[in-house]
């Protein structure tokens, strides 16, 4: 009974950067109706940018981390404006494409400017160490993603539903020629929109860096478990995003420990069985 | 025995029943307009008739089948096509491959996968003779989407045809003319009409088309029949004229 | 382009195909193969994507079964036609199955559904060791002989292989060709421009979905299992969701409205990744560029660029026409 609530404790943990990256996916989804392939490249590019900055040159790792989601903002409008923009009211296909392309160029950029794998930065001091959970030691750091989820998922909560730009948001999202209309500035929404993605995106890749080794292809493999995890949520659902994270990281920690051959093949089959059953997604009202 | 009937249609959008207990029939040989003011249900009863929607409840029967579960393209096969309301004809396919698509779908030819196109001559000559009729035989290598609006909207009246139904649903055929060109299509369907056989449930907004065209009409409400009966009755109809001028005013 | 030069040209282009093992290198021959394999599967994908309208990212798992198919085949029983017709065979099936339920869906869900599909495939491959032999996976795959009525041709050098690949080839394209410009093709391309109204001239929307995409998984298969004899090995990355993009990638740079478009991309394709590969590792940052170059700017791909610029100085002998038709 505790080796389970404990796997579940750390497959919460993990969970923590499915939240941040799915979140990203799915708003930018449900806004811009784009399903963004280069996603997860984001998310690699926060990783090695936060390496960098911490690891490397050694700034604090909060500034690091907050320097890399300032970065890859930039890049998500520049992508945005640049590239998709000319793309919107063509077949949806289009896009997938484009962000496609976009997953080649960024993996072997990264590849390019940072070579191979890397070595992993030590967990900054105030983070490491443990808490004792059912009889065993948790580390701090695992409880520090999970702090960091829910403040996340809080004041994502508190922007969409409570402030000004949250209401713009959701007039866009529901009718963007009414949105328009009522002297909403829709290019302005979808640009801050990619923006705010993108900075998720960087965010779970630059935490990921002191427990995880950086290399050029989490990128792609974490896109396929954010469009599982988006997929089984509902597309363009931000609760259900979280909640399918919740059940992808719990669920892929028990994979590990019963199913340890078979665990990418049952997450998988999870999120076909909700595209065939129920494509609005497992939490749609 | 009736073409169609139609018994208890119910079907429901959310909260909202957009046809509610509908009971309609349509004889064979005769044009029935289906009318009624916006939100009525109109089309959404065109849908459930024709198979793009299911119904929640009721039964309908065509030629004394039942097809209320049946998809639209096996109704299709039974003699019941449709054109719609919102322009659809193939935008990519050439005005020719338009109607040609249609008539090897009749003529369960679509299986066919090592023959070339240009083997069915019959098809083509059919093809092009209604193009001819419908006023595009100069446009048969144009694909159908840069075709002009009215050259599209009887284009979709052509497909419908090439169908070879027994009985013709049109949604608001004339949505998007002008006068001129309404007064054309009006035309057209009455000859199209008159030549093959085809009855024909018309739903149309523009009166002049409706009292041009029917010989009986059915007025729908609330997602289900207010009145029905002759042209010049429906006109003096004491409940028709408060439902449209109620909502008019 | 009209239609004696057409045939002329193919004529050339055949006659090229055939002599290349005499008058080329061995490394030419090798990389014809993988021109002719790309091709066979983009042209499989593109009557699911061209004229059908349906973005799969699964055909790699497809691919992937063909080859492990063949593959063990092989190990048992080494002989190329059982081989080859067996992955085919079992590539069409697993597509028929997975595409009963795939096509339920178009666009967006679709493709997830097929990215879900062809990664559970590419599990299997990874992780099945007892049949795949997970990321070792399969080794020691012989080029087995071609046996055909009592005939038996042994196949030692890539040269002679290559004869084989190129039937294949040949007899898939002229097969599709036959397809495309069929009552089927015709209704394929109603499905795509308005599913709804083919739906009410008469036809059978998700069985028309089904076929295409029942027939591009035996391309994509055909393709497979053309690839461990020429290999010796079959590894999982082939079944990978990147590995799908491959014909995705081949078929839009080539151009999606044309016929020899995913023939034109494969050939691309493979010649610039083989060039390119020589100045720098970083292929896919060149090939990333490419993409959406194309996609924002030459939608139609290179066959319809072509053939805009044939347009216009109608004079000028289109330099292309060797890749024309095919």
């Amino acid at each position: 009974m505790e080796v389970l609530a404990y796997q579940g404790l750390i497959g919460l943990s993990s969970a923590m950067y499915l939240w941040l990256i799915s979140a990203g996916l799915t708003i930018i989804f449900g806004v811009l109706g784009v399903l963004n392939f280069a996603h997860g490249s984001l998310f690699m590019l926060g990783a090695y940018l936060g390496y960098t900055l911490y690891g490397v040159v050694g700034l604090p790792f909060g500034v690091a981390v907050l320097a890399s989601m300032a970065a890859v903002a930039l890049l998500g409008a520049a992508v945005e404006r640049g590239l998709l923009r000319p793309l919107y009211g063509l077949d949806p296909s289009y896009q997938l494409l484009l962000t496609f392309g976009l997953v080649l160029f960024l993996d072997d950029l990264a590849k390019l400017v940072w070579g191979g794998v890397f070595r992993i930065p030590p967990i900054p001091p105030w983070l490491q160490g443990s808490v004792v959970l059912f009889g065993r030691p948790y580390p701090l750091y695992n409880a520090f993603l999970m702090a960091t989820g829910a403040l996340v998922g809080g004041g994502l909560w508190v922007l969409f539903d409570r402030t000004w730009w949250g209401r713009a948001v959701r007039a866009t999202a529901a009718d963007r020629d009414m949105a328009a209309a009522l002297g909403i500035r829709t290019p302005g929404v979808f640009s801050s929109v990619f923006m705010l993605g993108s900075a998720l995106a960087a965010l779970g890749g630059a935490l990921s860096t002191p427990v995880r080794p950086v290399a050029p292809g989490i990128g792609a493999a974490m896109i396929v478990q954010a469009f599982i995890i988006t997929v089984i949520g509902g597309l363009g659902n931000l609760r259900g995003a979280f909640a399918g994270s919740l059940l992808v990281g719990v669920l892929s920690s028990y994979g590990t420990l019963w199913f340890p051959e078979f665990e990418l093949f049952f997450v998988f089959a999870i999120m076909a069985a909700v595209l065939l059953v129920r494509p609005q997604g497992l939490f749609a009202r | 025995m009736a073409l169609l009937v139609a018994r208890g249609l119910r079907k429901r959008f959310g909260d909202l029943a957009a046809v509610d207990g509908l009971d309609v029939q349509v004889e064979e040989g005769e044009c029935v307009a289906l009318i009624g003011p916006n939100g009525a249900g109109k089309t959404t009863a065109l849908n459930l008739l024709s198979g793009y929607l299911l119904p929640d409840e009721g039964h309908i029967f065509f030629r004394g089948e039942d097809i209320t579960r049946l998809p639209a393209h096996a109704r299709v096969h039974r003699g019941l096509a449709r054109s719609f309301q919102v322009m659809t004809v193939f935008p990519e396919l050439t005005a020719r491959e338009n109607l040609l698509v249609a008539i090897l779908a009749r003529e369960k030819a679509a299986r066919h996968a090592l023959r070339p196109v240009r083997a069915w001559r019959q098809a083509h000559e059919e093809a092009d003779a209604l193009l001819a009729e419908l006023g595009l035989a100069g446009c048969a290598e144009v694909p159908a989407g840069s075709l002009a609006h009215g050259d599209q909207r009887r284009l979709e009246l052509g497909i419908a045809l090439s169908s070879r139904p027994r009985l013709c649903l049109l949604d608001e055929p004339s949505s998007g003319l002008n006068p001129l060109e309404r007064a054309g299509l009006l035309e057209l369907v009455r000859r199209l009409a008159e030549g093959r056989g085809v009855t024909f449930l018309v739903v149309e907004h523009d009166m002049d088309v409706v009292f041009g065209l029917a010989q009986r009409m059915v007025v729908m409400n609330r997602g289900r029949v207010l009145a029905e009966g002759p042209p010049e009755a429906i006109r003096q109809n004491r409940e028709v004229r408060e439902t449209y001028l109620g909502e008019e005013a | 382009m009209n239609h004696a030069t057409r045939r002329w040209a193919l004529a050339g282009l055949v006659l090229v195909l055939v002599l290349l093992p005499v008058v080329g290198s061995r490394y030419v021959v090798y990389l014809t193969v993988h021109i002719l394999l790309l091709g066979l599967n983009a042209v499989g994908f593109n009557l699911l994507f061209g004229q059908t309208g349906l973005l799969s990212f699964g055909q790699a798992g497809f691919y992937a079964v063909g080859a492990y198919t063949c593959a063990r085949i092989l190990l048992a029983w080494p002989s190329l036609l059982p081989g080859v017709l067996g992955g085919t065979a079992a590539a069409a099936v697993a597509a028929l199955v997975l595409g009963y339920l795939s096509v339920r869906h178009t666009r967006i869900y679709f493709a997830m559904l097929t990215l879900a599909f062809g990664m559970m495939i590419f599990s299997l491959a990874w992780k099945w060791r007892a049949v795949t032999g997970g990321d070792d996976g399969l080794v020691g795959v012989p080029r087995a002989p071609l046996e055909l009525l009592g005939l038996v041709v042994p196949l030692p050098t890539v040269e002679r292989y290559y004869y084989v690949v190129l039937v294949a080839a040949v007899l898939g394209v002229v097969v599709m060709h036959r397809v495309v410009h069929s009552p089927l093709g015709l209704a394929l391309r109603a499905v795509r421009d308005s599913e709804v109204r083919a739906a009410h001239v008469g036809l059978d929307v998700r069985s028309l979905r089904l076929v295409a995409f029942t027939v591009a998984g035996a391309y994509a298969g055909l393709a497979g299992s053309l690839l461990p004899p020429l290999e010796n090995t079959v590894t999982p990355p082939i079944a990978h969701w990147t590995a799908s993009a491959e014909p995705v990638l081949a078929t839009l740079l080539g151009g999606i409205r044309s016929f020899a478009g995913p023939l034109v991309g494969a050939f691309v394709l493979v010649v610039a990744k083989d060039v390119i590969v020589r100045f720098t590792v970083h292929w896919s940052l060149v090939l990333g560029v490419v993409v959406v170059v194309l996609v924002l700017g030459f939608r139609g791909g290179l066959v319809a660029a072509l053939e805009g610029l044939a347009l216009r100085a109608p004079r000028v002998q289109p330099a292309a026409a060797g890749e024309e038709g095919g």
